[in-house]
């Protein structure tokens, strides 16, 4: 709305510099331009979103010095207490801000920070450092005309090293449970089972090819106490050695396989502990058009119970990888460094 | 014509400013030469070691029963194994996570023969490169001892 505003000053200028009308006549038209403008500029106004404030439960608890970062970065939009400049309650912001608080809210709201799960509890976090570091949060556009709002590489830090402990004290103790392993082969289930395979609500089925396929990357997180082996499909693999990787190619499909570690042994040998879950994308840009072309599916535990009671479980996927939106949204891919050569 | 210039940059600066943030993140270099060709090996198992800042995959034949649901431990003639050991950095994508770099060696081992219960290995190392690089008898020993006993990671 304000652009056009400025685009209406533009528009004018650019006719007084062509001289296709007199100064009387570009008087004129401005001032009609501008002065409709205005009138629907007031108009907005009137019918611009009000902004509740719930009264906050069970708020976010964490270091203070945490707290405050993130009271002054994000609560305006993810808690109920949004505190607004005058310029965020004027059309047309009005409208942008209302609409982002409440995805925001819905999202994760930190005056109901109780009613997650500490295990969501912790997922959420390392997302919040992971979008400050991308330079996605607090939204770039609400930051630009909220300067105070940007966090600070030193409260970065910060708060990695909130999440690093947090995470330490949960994941160090590692898996100690025995070892579960499937009793029959996957083949021999099928069998059992009349070729009923787990199958995603979304129609993608588990496989067991990828085993033949190329490992294109071998990952742990602290976050969250696993490893992972990445598999990738030839046309994965071909897409990555040619560098076409946005968009990757259809029929790209990769396949995660993610495992608990066990404790570190006295040499820092960390080995698998309990196979943990299966999750895969599948690239065909027609069918999964919904999600950046990509097609999700996630397999829990030894008997593959698939993930997602509804189609749409795969938007927060996605929204999460659009973190790596130059790597067609996968993370896991083989990137450059010093090789070294060992002799 | 300066001043549809100057247009131009003013309107471009005001629909960047009004539309979304100028937001633009670099993009790393692939390094598809990490991948390692596997040719008909499966994975076996895979570790990593902080300390060393190594990530490993050891892979394997199909030869007696080396994957499967119901792998067998012992070493018979035949037998491959490829224990491949990567660098490891932090994700550059990812705070919190660690992802392989470069490819540092590829050991291998197999097994050529059997006598009374005794089994002849035998062990070739390279760089990434495809030199041979000689590791001293402590670390042949070390490998083949966790090929020996090796855990095979579960696969649904
Ligand atoms: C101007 C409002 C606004 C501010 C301020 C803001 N966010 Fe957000 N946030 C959003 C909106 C809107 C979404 C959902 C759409 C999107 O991702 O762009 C979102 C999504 C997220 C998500 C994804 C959550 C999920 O489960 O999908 C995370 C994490 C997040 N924000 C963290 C933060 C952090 C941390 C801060 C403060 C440093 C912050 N945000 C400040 C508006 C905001
Ligand atoms: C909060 C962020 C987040 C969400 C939500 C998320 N992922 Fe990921 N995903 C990641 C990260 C980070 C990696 C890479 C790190 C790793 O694997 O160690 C990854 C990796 C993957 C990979 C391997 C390919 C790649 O991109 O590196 C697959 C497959 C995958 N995720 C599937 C899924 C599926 C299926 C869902 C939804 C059920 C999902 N992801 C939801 C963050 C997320």
């Amino acid at each position: 709305m304000i652009r056009v505003f400025f685009q209406v000053i533009v528009f004018t200028k650019i006719l007084s510099d062509m001289k296709f009308f007199s100064q009387n006549q570009i008087k004129k038209i401005a001032v009609i331009l501008i002065s409709s403008w205005f009138v629907v500029y007031s108009l907005m106004q009137f019918s611009a979103p009000t902004i509740s404030d719930p009264i906050a439960t069970g708020e976010f608890k964490g270091p203070m010095e945490v707290k405050r970062i993130f009271e002054r970065a994000c609560y305006d939009c993810h808690s109920n207490e949004t505190k607004l400049q005058w310029f965020d309650k004027i059309a047309p912001f009005s409208y942008m801000v209302s609409a982002d608080i409440h995805e925001a809210r819905k999202r994760y709201n930190f005056s109901t920070w109780d009613t997650i799960a500490p295990a969501d509890q912790e997922v959420k976090l390392w997302y919040m450092v992971n979008m400050i570091e991308a330079g996605k949060m607090p939204l770039p556009k609400y930051a630009l005309l909220h300067p105070k709002a940007k966090v600070t590489e030193k409260e970065l830090l910060i708060l990695k090293s909130y999440v690093t402990g947090l995470s330490t004290r949960n994941h160090s103790p590692g898996d100690t449970m025995k070892i579960k392993v499937a009793k029959v082969s996957f083949q021999e289930r099928k069998k059992i089972n009349h070729n009923m395979v787990p199958t995603s609500i979304n129609g993608i089925s588990y496989f067991e090819d990828y085993k033949n396929w190329k490992v294109i990357a071998s990952t742990n997180r602290i976050d969250n106490g696993t490893m992972r082996l990445v598999y990738g499909n030839d046309i994965t693999v071909d897409a990555i050695r040619a560098n076409r990787i946005n968009p990757w190619p259809d029929g790209a499909i990769i396949v995660k396989v993610v495992w608990n570690v066990q404790p570190e042994d006295k040499d820092g040998n960390v080995s698998p502990g309990n196979f943990n879950n299966i999750q895969v994308m599948v690239k065909d840009h027609k069918k999964f058009s919904q999600t950046e072309g990509w097609g999700f599916a996630r397999f829990s535990g030894l008997d593959l119970k698939p993930y997602g009671d509804h189609v749409s479980f795969a938007t927060a996927c996605i929204d999460c990888h659009r973190l790596v939106t130059n790597n067609g949204f996968v993370f896991d891919v083989p990137t450059q460094k010093t090789d070294l050569v060992i002799k | 014509m300066i001043a549809i210039m100057r247009t131009r940059i003013y309107m471009s600066f005001l629909s960047c400013f009004t539309i979304w943030g100028c937001t633009e993140s670099s993009k790393l270099k692939l390094a598809p030469q990490t991948i390692f060709e596997k040719e008909n090996l499966q994975v076996i198992m895979s570790g990593f070691n902080k300390r060393k800042n190594t990530s490993t995959i050891l892979y394997g034949n199909s030869i007696g029963g080396n994957f499967g649901a119901n792998k067998i431990k012992s070493l018979v003639p035949g037998q491959i194994f490829k224990l491949v050991t990567w660098g490891q950095k932090p994700n550059p994508y990812w705070f919190g996570g660690n992802i392989n770099d470069g490819i540092l060696t590829i050991e291998t081992v197999k097994i050529s023969g059997e006598e009374n219960g005794y089994v002849f290995t035998e062990y070739l190392a390279k760089n990434n490169k495809g030199d041979i690089i000689h590791k001293n008898n402590a670390e042949r020993l070390a490998t083949i001892k966790l090929i020996s006993d090796r855990k095979p990671s579960a696969f649904p």
